[in-house]
């Protein structure tokens, strides 16, 4: 069930490779704006390893949209610092109707890059929600409970002022997909620090 | 809510699935449920005991499930074998408010679903809650019954029917029973960048972000955020109407014709692409031909048109996009009769310069159009010396490129050198002029005529080139260009006047510099000078422009007598010896037929007087500069004098226009009635401020001490103002280089 995603080549480290093998390069003129790319399983040990390698890359990964709940007041946002909090709060939030327990039937693509976390219709034409690496808090991934062993992924994000936060609730497909997510994100992070902005 | 004291009381709901299977099930069976309640005695009775729901006190703001937990863990250890029960969750079901003793209260109920029912033994513990089954407790529930407290009743009731709405909705049941957080969490990822972050993260990936505080590490990511470039569209929001018109329509000029053959047909080198049929040059040319209609016909020597083109009266000065006349066209092409009809019948000036300062000259020496520039040496103006902007003659720029008949032009152009001069005619007041050389043709100066007029250097200050037709007289300034001036007199007399142009013939004169100081005027010795300024004087006075006493006129008449007819003869000079016709030339104009046959006999009187008187000198320029003395002390003397007209109230209701002279001299200004030469006002300097109107067409004059107010409308009110600061002093170096285009250097 491990999606192969699609991998990104910044010029300066790939391109020689990618003119070798192909007479004309689409992805070096295009710089990391290209979606057409080799394809390649993204393992997050490597991705950590090839240090600034990961800094264009984008992982790209299939998940159902559960749903969100915006712009909390920020005393609330307060009260789900810790993980299990948030997790009680999304439970109560479902008990309540507030979201749904499963999501739509519509799959939908993530995207992991250093800039942060970008979720787009399958045909990658619509982007639904785009989350800015600084404004997320925290992601959390966790079972949801109800005996199919389905994974949530909870992504908590803040506005720039730092005010209000909000819960993005996906569904992933399994668990190592679950967990792939969370690793590219914590090596995005990681990027974020280690890379200079040229 | 319970803030008083801070503590919240609520009851909680303990329930749990008798088995796994009633969590599947879309049907609420009550039975499915057990719930824990307490047995307490009923007041009164001594044996008879009551159920009711558990109820705790929290902290009001704390960790309310936190809290409702541990109360449930600790009222369960009495009955788990000292384990306690451990609660999923903790679902706020409902408020309700209460009745009695504290009635309007609101508490809540909350509800804690645990797991399945497991087979250990219950053990029973007096004064411990103990699990009922929910269907039993159901059954003998209402509102009314003794077996449970009110409140707890109305909660069991609330309690069923929330459970069978829970059963309707999908998963809600499952959910209610899901495992705690606590047993599902798998992976959480905090972003270093918020507080708390940091502290959750295992300790050797610290090294990763080491140094960096949770602010820093924010605004690198925010960094990258930002754009490397942006690039704004710049029409947008600028209101350009979109509009579909076509800029340009190519038809193919073969549709129609059938397959071509495409084995001949050539794809044009790619250099070739940018200078298509279609380029912008071609356009620019097509725009030229409908723009310039007169340099066209002129570059392609179409004489038909050119000379039609001529008759509607179109500028043969105006410059091109590219700033060249018709001439040049012509010049340049080599079109003989072109040059020809733009000289004579256009009347276009031979020395034209086009935008980067070469003359038609200069193009058909270049060109080698031996005919052109022949035509036009022979013009009588035009400049044979005329230099382009590097300095070249028309003959080296001929000698430079060689073209056509080069050798033939070059002789033309040396021809040329050797011929004499055209002159012009530099008139003096009286009549008589001086033929001076052109050597410029039309661009000669009037520095270089002054120069051609061998004056002496003394004399040379005193005077300056006047153009003066009938009714208007300019002064020029030397690098003015007077044969250029003719050119334009039309022009210049319908800017200046309302005079039909026609009628005025403009002619060079040689007169006094209107800024001559009286001063200096004063010590003028040489004779020919005098002789110049003393024909000027006498002009002035007999035109009538020397407004004075009558005796004054009589001693100047008698002063004329002498220097025209020598000494007086008493047989010679009798009564009847100043006729009218005589008379016109003593005395002033206007005065010939009212007054002066009355002057007659005072004007012989002084005549005889002057004569005998040993006293005075009777060398001519002597006799000049006596009559000089008698004019410097009338007002108007030296003026330079304009034309305009002024407005008075000659009665309540009716304006009459007056018009009149106005002379400017290095005294003041003065007004005089055109018709009587009547002097009107005469201001001095100090005495009068001036300020010119709207768009030059009329000036003002105010007395400085009294409330005079005079408009004088008239064309030449820059003119006069220009020439009233220069000569009061008033003018500043800065205005000076804003000099006017005609005159008063």
């Amino acid at each position: 069930m491990f999606r192969k995603v699609k991998k990104r080549h910044s010029s300066s480290s790939s391109q020689s490779s990618e003119i070798s093998t192909k007479s004309k390069s689409v992805d070096s003129s295009l710089g990391g704006l290209s979606r057409s790319s080799t394809v390649a399983s993204l393992d997050t040990d490597s991705t950590k390893s090839s240090g600034n390698n990961s800094s264009d890359t984008c992982a790209e990964f299939r998940v159902k949209y559960v749903g969100a709940i915006e712009k909390l007041q920020f005393d609330m946002s307060r009260t789900l610092q810790e993980p299990l909090d948030l997790i009680n709060y999304i439970d109560a939030a479902q008990q309540d109707g507030k979201l749904p327990f499963v999501p739509g039937e519509e799959e939908m693509i993530l995207g992991v890059s250093k800039y942060g976390v970008k979720v787009a219709s399958l045909d990658q034409c619509d982007v639904l929600h785009r989350h800015p690496l600084y404004l997320i808090v925290r992601m959390l991934c966790y079972d949801d409970g109800l005996g199919a062993g389905k994974n949530l992924l909870a992504l908590k994000t803040t506005d720039t002022q730092q005010e209000r936060c909000s819960v993005w609730v996906y569904q992933c497909s399994c668990a190592e997909q679950a967990q792939s997510i969370c690793k590219v994100l914590s090596a995005s992070f990681d990027c974020a620090l280690t890379s200079e902005k040229s | 809510m319970g803030n008083q004291d801070n503590l919240e009381e609520l009851f909680v709901a303990v329930i749990r699935p008798k088995n796994q299977v009633s969590l599947s099930s879309k049907e609420y069976r009550a039975k499915s449920y057990e719930i824990l309640l307490v047995e307490v005695p009923l007041e009164g009775k001594e044996k008879k005991r009551k159920k009711v729901l558990l109820a705790t006190k929290v902290l009001a703001g704390g960790d309310r499930t936190r809290s409702i937990l541990d109360y449930v863990d600790e009222i369960t250890k009495p009955i788990s074998n000292n384990q306690g029960l451990i609660g999923k969750r903790v679902v706020h079901m409902k408020k309700f408010t209460l009745n009695g003793d504290n009635e309007g209260k609101e508490v809540s109920l909350f509800i804690v679903p645990l797991g399945v029912k497991d087979n250990s033994k219950p053990c029973y513990n007096a004064g411990s809650p103990s699990f009922y089954c929910l269907q039993d407790m159901m059954r003998v529930c209402s509102e009314t019954s003794a077996h449970f407290s009110p409140v707890t009743s109305r909660m069991l009731l609330a309690l069923d029917k929330w459970l069978a709405e829970q059963h309707t909705v999908p998963h809600a049941i499952p959910a209610l029973f899901r495992p705690a957080p606590v047993e599902r969490v798998k992976t959480t990822v905090s972003n270093p960048a918020y507080g708390g972050g940091l502290e959750h993260r295992p300790s050797e990936e610290e090294g990763l972000h080491m140094g960096y505080t949770a602010l820093e590490i924010r605004s690198k990511m925010m960094s990258l955020e930002k754009a490397d470039v942006c690039v704004l569209n710049p029409l947008y929001g600028s209101d350009l109407q979109y509009t579909n018109r076509v800029d340009k329509v190519i038809i193919n000029p073969y549709f129609g014709l059938g397959a071509p053959d495409y084995s001949k047909i050539q794809i044009p080198k790619r250099e070739k692409w940018q200078h298509g049929p279609n380029s912008v040059s071609e356009d620019k040319e097509r725009q030229w031909v409908d723009d310039f209609p007169l340099h066209r016909s002129a570059c392609e020597g179409d004489t038909e048109l050119l000379s039609k083109l001529l008759d509607r009266d179109l500028s043969v000065k105006q410059l091109d996009s590219d700033h060249w006349a018709p001439v040049h066209y012509a010049c340049w092409h080599g079109k003989v009769e072109a040059t020809s009809l733009l000289l004579d019948k256009g009347k276009c000036n031979p020395n034209l310069l086009n935008g980067q300062l070469s003359s038609p000259l200069h193009f058909a020496a270049r060109g080698g159009h031996a005919e052109i520039v022949k035509l036009l040496l022979q013009h009588p103006e035009i400049d044979r010396h005329i230099e382009d902007q590097q300095k070249r003659s028309p003959l080296q720029v001929c000698e430079e490129n060689k073209q056509n008949e080069w050798e033939e032009t070059v002789k033309l152009l040396q021809q040329a050198n050797t011929k004499p001069y055209e002159k012009v005619r530099i008139y003096r007041m009286d009549g008589s002029y001086r033929s001076v050389e052109l050597k410029h043709g039309n661009n000669t100066t009037v520095q270089q005529i002054m120069e051609g007029m061998r004056l002496s250097q003394e004399s040379q200050q005193y005077f300056t080139i006047w153009i003066c037709s009938e009714n208007l007289n300019l002064q020029l300034k030397p690098y003015h260009k007077p044969l250029q001036h003719l050119r334009i007199w039309t022009e210049i007399v319908k800017d200046l006047t309302m005079l039909d142009p026609q009628r005025e013939n403009p002619q060079l004169f040689l007169r006094r510099d209107v800024r001559l100081p009286l001063e200096v005027e004063k010590k003028v010795e040489d004779p020919l000078s005098i002789l110049i300024l003393f024909d000027e004087a006498r002009h002035c006075l007999l035109k009538g422009l020397f407004p004075s006493p009558d005796s004054k006129l009589i001693t100047l008449a008698s002063l004329l007598l002498q220097i025209i007819y020598g000494n007086y003869e008493s047989k010679k000079h009798k009564q009847g010896f100043l006729n009218e016709e005589n008379l016109r030339s003593i005395v002033p104009i206007s005065k010939v037929k009212s007054k002066a046959y009355h002057w007659t006999n005072r004007i012989l009187y002084e005549y005889k007087a002057l004569s005998t008187s040993e006293g005075v000198s009777k060398e001519m320029h002597h006799l000049q500069r006596l009559f000089l003395q008698n004019c410097w002390d009338i007002p108007t003397y030296g003026a330079a004098f304009f034309t305009g007209q002024v407005y008075t109230k000659a009665s309540a209701s009716n304006h009459k226009v007056i018009r009149v002279l106005v002379g400017v001299n290095t005294k003041g200004l003065h007004l005089m009635n055109m018709e009587t030469k009547v002097l009107l006002i005469s201001l001095e300097y100090g005495a009068f401020m001036w300020q010119l109107g709207h768009a030059d067409q009329y000036f003002q004059i105010h007395g400085v001490e009294n409330k005079m107010k005079i408009i004088v409308q008239t064309k030449q009110a820059g003119l006069i103002v220009k020439l009233l600061m220069k000569l009061s002093g008033q003018m500043t170096p800065s205005d000076k280089s804003l000099s006017d285009k005609y005159a008063y250097g």
